[in-house]
C-alpha cells in the first residue's frame, strides 16, 4: 500500500539538503527546496526542481504553507531545525502532508529524556544510574549524594550535546544546578533538571535502526563518536574500533528494543555511553536523521536516506538482519569554517578556491563551491568528508590523501587540526574515549609552539607575500579572471537538461 | 615591499620583497634568497629556492589584518602588522582588544574612561550561532573604544584599547 509520492519538500539547508535532493530525483520524484535570504549563495536551491525563499528554518506555517502552495505529498526533515518537533510533525498530519520521519507520538517519548530513559528501563535496557526531573536543588544534592559524586546535571529538554554540566563537587552543587536551570529555559524554555552519574572518559557508541511502519525493526550497526570537542563531534567511524562482538550484539540488540517500546519507525539512533570495562548504558534517542549517517551507509551499503522516503511512503522493510553486514572501515571527518589555532572560533566567510578530492571510497557530502559566501548566521559545517576502505589503518591513510586533495581557500578551517589527530598514535591505536580530546589539543598547541625553524624565514616571509590579499587573491585567481576578461566561450545552453543551441561566443 | 609579521605566540617577523616576473627575492636580516614559484592547478603554489628546495604553500585565509597559509602541510597563521600605531601593543602597560574571527558586536559592557579588572568581560561578540565574550586581559582604565554595538567586524580588527592602571 504504496502513497506514492510525487513531490517532496526538502525542510533543511547546506549539504544534508543536497543529501535529500540527490536521494529525491533518483527515487524519480520531484524536489522542492527552501532557503532564507542568508543563505542565496547556497548551491542545494539550484539542484531541486522548485525552490521558495523563506524568512526562517524554524518557522512551521511558513513551511506548511510553501509545502502546501508547491503540492508536496511529503517533508523531509533533514537534522536540527524542526526534524525532531513534535509540533513540526503534527502540523504536517494536519496539512495532509507525510512527514518523514517517526510519529509525532514517538517523537514526545524520544525527545523527553525523563520518559526515554523510562521507557529503557521498562525495555530492560542499562540506564546510567540517575534521577527523575528534581525540583529544587536541595532534593537533586539529596540525590546527588546517593549517586555519589561526580554527577551530571542534564536538561530535560536538550540534545545534541547541550545542556549538560558535570559538577565534581558537592559544595559547588546548589549553585551550579540554579545555573542549570537558567541556561536550560533560555536554551530549551523547559528548566527541568535531572541528575546522572558521570561515568569517567567513557566511550560514545550509538546504533542505526530502521523500522517500518508495521512494527518490523533492524538494526545497522554501530557507530562510535567518541572524538568530541565540547560535546560535539568531530570524527564518527564505524566499526567502532576495540569493540567486543558480544558486546556490539548485546548494543544493537538493546537499541531495537528501546525503539520497539516506543513504536518508533523510520531512520533513528539510539546513543549509549561505554565504560572500560565495556558496560554500556543508553543516553538518548536521536529521532532523526543523523549528520555522521554516511558511516554507516558506507560500512552496510543501505542508502539510509532512500529508505527513509520508502518507509514513510508506506513500504514494508525487505531486507531482514541477517542481509546487513558491517563491511570495511569507515570514517568520517566534520570540516568546520572554526579556526584550530584560535580555540576553534567559528567564522563565516568567502571561499575564494573549492577543490574536493575523488578517488574509489571517498565521499565528500557539501554544499560549498569556488566563489560562494558562507554566512555566520548557521552550524559552520562545511562538509563531511566520508572515507572507506578494508581496515581501519588503510581507511586512516586514505583519509590523509584525501585531505591533501581538498581545497578550501578563503575560510579558517579545522583541516590541519584532523591532520595532526590522523597521525597521533593513540588515534591510530583507536584508543580513543569522549574525555581524550584534552590530550589531544594541549598535545596540539605545543606541536604549534615550535612552528618554523631557523633559516625557514625567508620561505615564510614568502608564504605570507603570495598568500596576501593583493600578491594571492590575483595570483590565485588569474586563470578565472583571465577568462572572464576573454569572454565567456560558451559552447552550448541547456535548458531543463535540454541542449538548445550549440556555438562559440567570443 | 616590506612585510611585518605577528604569530599568535607574539614572535615577529620582518623582511623585504621585491619581485620580478617569476622571481621573488626575500631579504631577512642581512640574507638574501631567491624563489621562483608556480601555481598548481589545485590553487596551490610551488616555490623552489636556489638549492633546488622545493616548498609547497597553499593560501588559507587573507585579509587586511590576517594571513594565514600551509606550508609543507603545516599551518602558518599570522597578524600582518600594517603600521606604527600597531607597535603599542608590544608595550605591556597597554591592551588592544582585537577580535581574533569575524562577528557581530552584540554588547558593549564598558564605556571610556572606565575601569576594569583582569577578567572582567568587555563585549559579546555574535559568530556562527555562539555569543563569545571577550574579558579584559590586565587591570586598566578603558582609554578608546573604536566599535559600536552592532558593528560587523572584520577577524584581527581592534575594539579597544585598556591601558594599564598604577
Amino acid at each position: 500500500m504504496s502513497r506514492g509520492f510525487g513531490k517532496i519538500l526538502v525542510a533543511n539547508r547546506g549539504e544534508i539538503a543536497i543529501r535529500i535532493i540527490r536521494a529525491i530525483k533518483e527515487l524519480g520524484k520531484k524536489a522542492i527546496a527552501i532557503r532564507t535570504p542568508e543563505d542565496r549563495s547556497g548551491s542545494w536551491v539550484y539542484l531541486a526542481d522548485e525552490f521558495y525563499e523563506i524568512s526562517n528554518y524554524l518557522n512551521v506555517d511558513e513551511i506548511i504553507d510553501v509545502a502546501k502552495k508547491a503540492k508536496a505529498d511529503a517533508i523531509h526533515p533533514g537534522y536540527g531545525f524542526l526534524s525532531e518537533r513534535e509540533e513540526f510533525a503534527k502540523a504536517c498530519e494536519l496539512a495532509g502532508i507525510k512527514f518523514i520521519g517517526p510519529s509525532p507520538e514517538s517523537l514526545l517519548m524520544s525527545g523527553d529524556k525523563a520518559i526515554a530513559r523510562q521507557k529503557a528501563k521498562e525495555a530492560g535496557v542499562p540506564i546510567v544510574p540517575g534521577t527523575d526531573v528534581l525540583e529544587s536543588p536541595e532534593k537533586a544534592l539529596e540525590e546527588a549524594r546517593k549517586i555519589g559524586f561526580p554527577v551530571l546535571l542534564k536538561a530535560a529538554g536538550g540534545g545534541g550535546g547541550k545542556g549538560m554540566r558535570p559538577v565534581f563537587d558537592e559544595s559547588e552543587f546548589v549553585n551550579l544546578f540554579k545555573q542549570a536551570s537558567e541556561e536550560a529555559k533560555a536554551a530549551f524554555g523547559d528548566p527541568r533538571i535531572y541528575i546522572e552519574k558521570y561515568i569517567v572518559a567513557p566511550k560514545h557508541i550509538e546504533v542505526q535502526i530502521l523500522g517500518d511502519e508495521y512494527g518490523n525493526m533492524v538494526y545497522l550497526f554501530e557507530r562510535d563518536c567518541s572524538l568530541q570537542r565540547r560535546n560535539q563531534k568531530v570524527i564518527e567511524e564505524s566499526p567502532s574500533p576495540l569493540l567486543p562482538q558480544d558486546v556490539r550484539l548485546k548494543m544493537c540488540e538493546a537499541a531495537v528494543k528501546i525503539m520497539k517500546k516506543i513504536n518508533y519507525f523510520n531512520a533513528g539512533t539510539v546513543e549509549f555511553i561505554v565504560d572500560n570495562n565495556w558496560n554500556f548504558y543508553f543516553i538518548e534517542i536521536n529521532a532523526r536523521i543523523q549528520v555522521e549517517h554516511p558511516v554507516t551507509e558506507m560500512v552496510t551499503g543501505i542508502d539510509l536516506i532512500k529508505r527513509q522516503i520508502k518507509i514513510a511512503e508506506g513500504e514494508k522493510l525487505d531486507i531482514s538482519q541477517e542481509d546487513i553486514k558491517q563491511s570495511g572501515h569507515a570514517m568520517e571527518l566534520r570540516i568546520y569554517a572554526e579556526d584550530p589555532d584560535n580555540d576553534f572560533m567559528p567564522s563565516g566567510g568567502y571561499v575564494s578556491f573549492y577543490k574536493e578530492p575523488s578517488m574509489p571510497g571517498v565521499r565528500c557530502d557539501g554544499w560549498l563551491y569556488s566563489g560562494c559566501q558562507v554566512p555566520s548566521k548557521y552550524d559552520p559545517l562545511l562538509l563531511k568528508l566520508i572515507v572507506k576502505a578494508e581496515t581501519r589503518e588503510e581507511t586512516i591513510n586514505k583519509t590523509l590523501v584525501a585531505l591533501d586533495e581538498l581545497k578550501i581557500q578563503g575560510i579558517k578551517n579545522n583541516i590541519p587540526f584532523f591532520r595532526f589527530v590522523l597521525n597521533l598514535p593513540e588515534f591510530r591505536e583507536g584508543n580513543i574515549n569522549t574525555w581524550s580530546m584534552k590530550d589531544i589539543l594541549e598535545k596540539y598547541k605545543e606541536q604549534r609552539k615550535s612552528l618554523y625553524s631557523q633559516d625557514m624565514e625567508h620561505v615564510v616571509i614568502l608564504g605570507a607575500y603570495l598568500c596576501s590579499n593583493g600578491a594571492t587573491q590575483s595570483n590565485i585567481s588569474n586563470q578565472y579572471q583571465d577568462s572572464l576578461k576573454g569572454g565567456w566561450r560558451i559552447s552550448g545552453w541547456k535548458i531543463n537538461g535540454r541542449v538548445l543551441r550549440r556555438e562559440q561566443l567570443r | 615591499m616590506r612585510i611585518k609579521l605577528k604569530s599568535k605566540d607574539g614572535r615577529k617577523l620582518e623582511g623585504h620583497i621585491s619581485s620580478h616576473g617569476n622571481i621573488v627575492e626575500v631579504k631577512f636580516k642581512d640574507s638574501v634568497k631567491r624563489f621562483t614559484f608556480e601555481k598548481t592547478p589545485f590553487g596551490e603554489i610551488i616555490a623552489r629556492d636556489e638549492d633546488g628546495n622545493k616548498y609547497r604553500i597553499t593560501p588559507v585565509f587573507s585579509s587586511k589584518y590576517e594571513v594565514a597559509f600551509e606550508l609543507n602541510g603545516e599551518n602558518f597563521q599570522f597578524e600582518k602588522i600594517l603600521s606604527a600605531a600597531e607597535f603599542e601593543d608590544e608595550d605591556e602597560s597597554v591592551a588592544i582588544i582585537k577580535l581574533s574571527f569575524s562577528g557581530l558586536i552584540r554588547k558593549l559592557y564598558v564605556k571610556k574612561g572606565q575601569r576594569v579588572n583582569k577578567g572582567e568581560v568587555l563585549a559579546d561578540v555574535e559568530s556562527m550561532k555562539m555569543i563569545n565574550s571577550l574579558k579584559s586581559p590586565i587591570d586598566g582604565v578603558v582609554e578608546e573604544i573604536y566599535v559600536s554595538e552592532g558593528k560587523s567586524l572584520m577577524s584581527g580588527e581592534k575594539i579597544m584599547k585598556i591601558v594599564k592602571s598604577q
